[in-house]
């Protein structure tokens, strides 16, 4: 097993380095750079004619060798990547580093908390349906469940902000705390109102992902439920709590469990448009807006920072799988 | 009969307009109602001063010194006249947001404090140009400098500071300060302040700043009277810089120093920063708030001789988006916000005009305009004979006709927002500039007969029947489609949707119009190379043509944005460009406000005459603000010779005692002591 992971390690690397090629190549393809971005701030919040702020610009390219080819940017920003060193990010004028480590607790512990959602409010229903099936919860469940998948979970945010503030009366939506408590210390009264901010992202980016896995358990246990072994383990006079429990749901989980795998990037990536529209101190964003401003760094980081826990979750994917399933060896 | 049926008439009339006039709520509006800047701010000792409660117990515990010991000799006062509402009471919360990362508190370094007004609220400077709406014949006010004269030959300058002024930190502001932020920062070129030499040279000499003593300093000049020059001391140009704070971290003061460090000296969350503004930030935790209470140490009076600012704090929530200080107004978390998009109008009105809205839009005057700019550069960019032959048909003021004639501005217009908040544009600057007189400007309106007519003269005709006319014989792209390709940045809605409605009145005329959203990156990066044909932009600057020429004519190789010289420096100005360039640059010196408005009236004239660019349509910005505001002028503009918080003191904004927000953030308030704990600080 340990050499097993050791070989998917060692091919690893040159595949993050062709992806960290590839992005960064796509990020400084367009005309232009960060310092358009801010010889545009200069122009419109500074109020500089456009001559002056070119002059800036151009002075800052210098600065941090933009005005260099692109290959010479690239290895300059590999080689600090292998130190650990991301690089600097223009916009924010820090280390990429503790940008991204500084919204990434708010980032997992929303991105965890959907996770669990979808799981947990996934499969139960799931199951319940597959073992009822065509019953009137199954339909209602099924009709849930198409709601939640064909809603865009940034315009279930947009309606949701919309009851709550124009029905309902509620003054403060956005973020994740009221403006009263953002400084204060933790409290109940803090940890209420936090409460009272956090369910809004949990429960519109969890419902998609609640959705998506009751439809898949309850298409893959239906699979299963019809094999003769189920068969077999209900003639030989087995509880039907544990032919579905012990027998059944141990395969039809797998692809649940492989999409837990394969879905470790939005961890850290966030629901971008949701994180946008619900203002959340999420690292969606920020990726975002150092896509539109060409803060090169930080967007390359970001994304190599993707690619690896793309790679490293289908790793822990396949790992989990086998564990799961004793059929499966990958020696 | 009759007689009777007049007399109930009048007495109706008389009944209706009482009712009207005592429905009508009085308009308390300020915008060119003054004479003089004395009407408005002035210098004067009192016997005795107020302070806000908080303060006065950090007095009374010590940990500051007495008012007046705080205050300058003489404060400056900001008249009865301009308080629209009177002077205030103390207290309250006033809620904002705002949506750009705080860099630092070096702004002469050229960290910006996250915009959205923070960097007014806390910037300083020798002369204020945001009030001058208010006066009759606007001219810069005095601020820190108190007054200032010109030498007989007009090359210097000599301003007078105010004595006694002090940081937040109780440190004495001095003329060193005035030379450290401009000899140190300014005219130095490893540091990126928001000016440089340039802007600063005069008849090709760079201005000497010399000090005379602590509180006057002389400007000198390569030329007589470059009054533009005032503009280059307000705000952000020539934000005062604490030399006592810097100084130490400047490389040509300490060996040891880098730029980069005096750059990155007072990092964003190492608070309080040392201000010389109404309010200090004395707490930020990035992506999530921004806290500033009161400065004690503030230098301004209202005539009751109460310290300014009255309100205690100001949170600003920071935003992943600029819309979200909209939403958070309209949700009731927020007292204030700029409605620049008139795709927000709807919303923002129909909330507005609940009776239990808590807050209220008022308009400005027409200061923003959508215009289209076509490439004229016969040089820059041109890499095909396609670029060379649509470059030749923009110069050709035929064609300019043609297109102006084809576009129903009316219909855009309306189509953007119907109303009074837009209305058509003719170029040149928006109707609500103090420089725009209706007279002047030549209208080349909707005529789609007469553009084809014109198109036709210009030997377009459409040879294949596909209803595009086609390049006539003598083009080198003979025969080929009349295409034009319209680039936008994503991010200006309203000129997208202004682009896409041009598209089909230009295929109207035989023109089939290309609109390319691209990101806003991109569309600067090719519009700043000459690589573009047509382009659609907001125009905030050209409500004051004598503060930004440069977006209005050929001030230098690289304006106007849509007239550049190539990289060789190859451009051929047209002779009404070359008239506009000279009448602008002649402005820089005259110092009479009736001569400057005639140039640039004439400046106008020639404008739309040879429709340099052609308008579309014009906006006004709404200013959404919480109804417990007071001493908002109706007419407050949100952007005209500065934004909203200059234009209009923000000190003197206040709140009724019932209508309060709860404080929290009273214990922060600094005192010198505060400022010794922080490892930036330099005098422990």
């Amino acid at each position: 097993m340990l050499s097993y992971i050791g070989r998917r390690v060692l091919y690893a690397v040159p595949l993050l380095i062709l992806i960290s090629f590839v992005s960064f190549l796509v990020i400084s393809l367009p005309p232009g750079d960060f310092m358009t971005t801010l010889q545009n701030e200069l122009m419109n919040q500074g109020g500089l004619s456009r001559e002056e702020a070119q002059k800036i610009a151009d002075r800052m390219r210098e600065k941090y060798g933009l005005d260099k080819p692109f290959v010479l940017q690239y290895f300059t920003w590999l080689s600090g990547v292998v130190r650990g060193d991301f690089g600097y990010s223009f916009q924010y004028k820090k280390p990429v580093s503790e940008i991204i480590w500084r919204r990434l607790a708010w980032t997992l512990l929303i991105a965890l908390s959907c996770h669990l959602l979808s799981v947990i409010g996934g499969v139960l229903p799931g199951i319940y349906s597959a073992t009822h099936q065509y019953s009137l919860s199954d339909n209602f469940f099924t009709f849930l469940a198409f709601l939640g998948l064909s809603i865009p979970n940034f315009f279930l945010a947009l309606a949701l902000m919309y009851i709550l503030v124009f029905w309902l009366g509620v003054e403060h939506v956005g973020g994740l705390f009221s403006p009263e408590f953002v400084m204060r210390s933790w409290s109940w009264a803090k940890l209420v109102d936090f409460l009272k901010h956090f369910w809004i992202p949990v429960f519109v980016v969890g419902i998609a992902g609640t959705a998506r896995n009751m439809r898949v358990m309850r298409g893959n246990l239906l699979d299963i439920l019809g094999q003769q072994y189920i068969q077999v383990a209900r003639a030989k006079g087995l509880r039907e709590d544990l032919v579905i429990l012990k027998h059944a749901l141990r395969n039809a989980i797998q692809p649940i469990v492989m999409y837990l795998g394969m879905s470790l990037p939005f961890l850290i990536q966030g629901a971008i448009v949701t994180s946008i529209v619900l203002n959340l101190p999420t690292t969606g964003p920020m990726f975002y807006k150092a896509i539109v401003s060409q803060d090169m760094y930080l967007a390359g980081s970001f994304l190599f920072l993707i690619a690896v826990t793309l790679v490293a979750g289908n790793l822990l994917a396949d790992l989990m799988l086998a564990w799961i399933d004793p059929r499966i060896r990958y020696e | 009969m009759y007689k009777r049926l007049s007399v109930v008439f009048l007495v109706l009339a008389l009944v209706f307009s009482l009712a009207f006039a005592g429905l009508a709520e009085e308009e308390k509006n300020l915008g060119a109602s003054f004479d003089s800047a004395s009407d408005i701010l002035f210098y004067k000792s009192f016997p005795n001063y107020n302070e806000a409660p908080e303060v006065k117990k950090l007095v009374e515990e010590g940990k500051l010194p007495p008012i007046e010991d705080r205050l300058p000799k003489e404060p400056l006062v900001w008249s009865k006249a301009m308080m629209v509402d009177g002077t205030g009471l103390y207290g309250g919360v006033w809620r904002d947001t705002f949506a750009v990362p705080t860099e630092g508190w070096n702004w002469a370094a050229g960290q910006t404090q996250g915009w959205f007004g923070i960097n007014q609220i806390i910037q300083e400077t020798l002369v204020t140009t945001g009030p001058m709406w208010m006066m009759k014949k606007p001219d810069p006010l005095p601020h820190l400098a108190t007054s200032w004269e010109w030498s007989e030959d007009g090359k210097s300058l000599t301003m007078h500071l105010m004595e006694g002024v002090k940081w937040s930190d109780g440190v004495e502001f001095t003329a060193e300060d005035v030379r450290f932020t401009y000899e140190d920062n300014v005219l130095d070129d490893a540091v990126n302040s928001w000016q440089s030499k340039g802007s600063w040279t005069y008849g090709e000499k760079v201005t000497e700043l010399e000090v005379i003593d602590d509180y006057t300093i002389r400007w000198h000049f390569g030329e007589a009277f470059p009054v533009r020059v005032f503009y280059l001391m307000d705000y952000l140009d020539l934000s005062l810089s604490a030399a006592h704070v810097y100084k130490h971290f400047h490389p040509k003061y300490n060996e040891e120093a880098s730029y980069e460090g005096f750059n990155n000296a007072t990092p964003p969350e190492d608070l309080p920063a040392v201000v010389l503004g109404p309010y200090v930030p004395v707490a930020y935790k990035p992506d999530q708030q921004m806290i500033l209470v009161r400065n004690p140490y503030y230098w301004q009076v209202d005539e009751d001789g109460n310290q300014l600012p009255y309100f205690d704090e100001i949170w600003f929530a920071e935003a992943e988006d600029g819309t979200v200080r909209t939403m958070n107004l309209l949700a009731g978390s927020g007292d204030r916000t700029n409605l620049e998009n008139p795709q927000m109008y709807s919303m923002a009105l129909k909330e507005a005009q609940k009776p239990d809205s808590h807050f209220k839009v008022q308009w400005e005057d027409f200061y923003i305009e959508y215009r289209l700019e076509m490439n004229l550069s016969a040089y820059a960019s041109v890499n095909s004979d396609r670029d060379k032959a649509l470059r030749g048909l923009f110069r050709d003021l035929k064609f300019r006709k043609a297109v102006s004639h084809a576009i129903d501005r009316e219909g855009i217009a309306n189509a953007a927002f119907p109303g009074p908040f837009t209305k058509a544009s003719y170029g040149g600057y928006p109707s609500g500039s103090p420089y725009y007189n209706e007279s002047m400007v030549v209208k080349y309106p909707y005529d789609p007969e007469k553009s084809r007519q014109l198109l036709t003269e210009l030997g377009f005709e459409d040879t294949d029947g596909d209803e595009i006319l086609n390049w006539p014989e003598d083009s080198p792209i003979a025969g080929k489609n009349l295409v034009i390709e319209l680039i936008l940045g994503g991010d200006q809605d309203a000129a997208v949707k202004a682009a896409e409605a041009l598209q089909p009145l230009m295929r109207d005329v035989g023109i089939s119009l290309r609109v390319r959203t691209i990101k806003p990156t991109v569309q600067s990066a090719r519009v700043d190379s000459g690589d573009f044909e047509w382009t659609i932009t907001r125009q905030d600057s050209t409500i004051t043509p004598f503060m930004y020429p440069e977006d209005i004519g050929a001030m230098s190789d690289t304006s106007p944005a849509w007239h550049i010289a190539a990289t060789e420096g190859q451009r051929d100005l047209m002779p009404f460009e070359e008239e506009i360039r000279d009448l602008l640059k002649s402005t820089a010196t005259m110092t009479s406000p009736a001569e400057r408005r005639e140039a640039l009236e004439k400046v106008l004239h020639l404008y739309t005459e040879n429709l340099y660019t052609v308008g579309i349509y014009q906006a006004r910005r709404g200013l959404g603000i919480a109804k417990r505001f007071k001493n908002i002028p109706d007419d407050t503009p949100t952007r005209l010779y500065q934004w909203f918080p200059t234009g209009t003191p923000i000190q003197t904004f206040w709140t009724p005692a019932e209508d309060q927000k709860k404080t929290q953030f009273q214990d922060l308030i600094p005192t010198p002591e505060t400022y010794k704990k922080q490892d930036w600080y330099p005098n422990k």
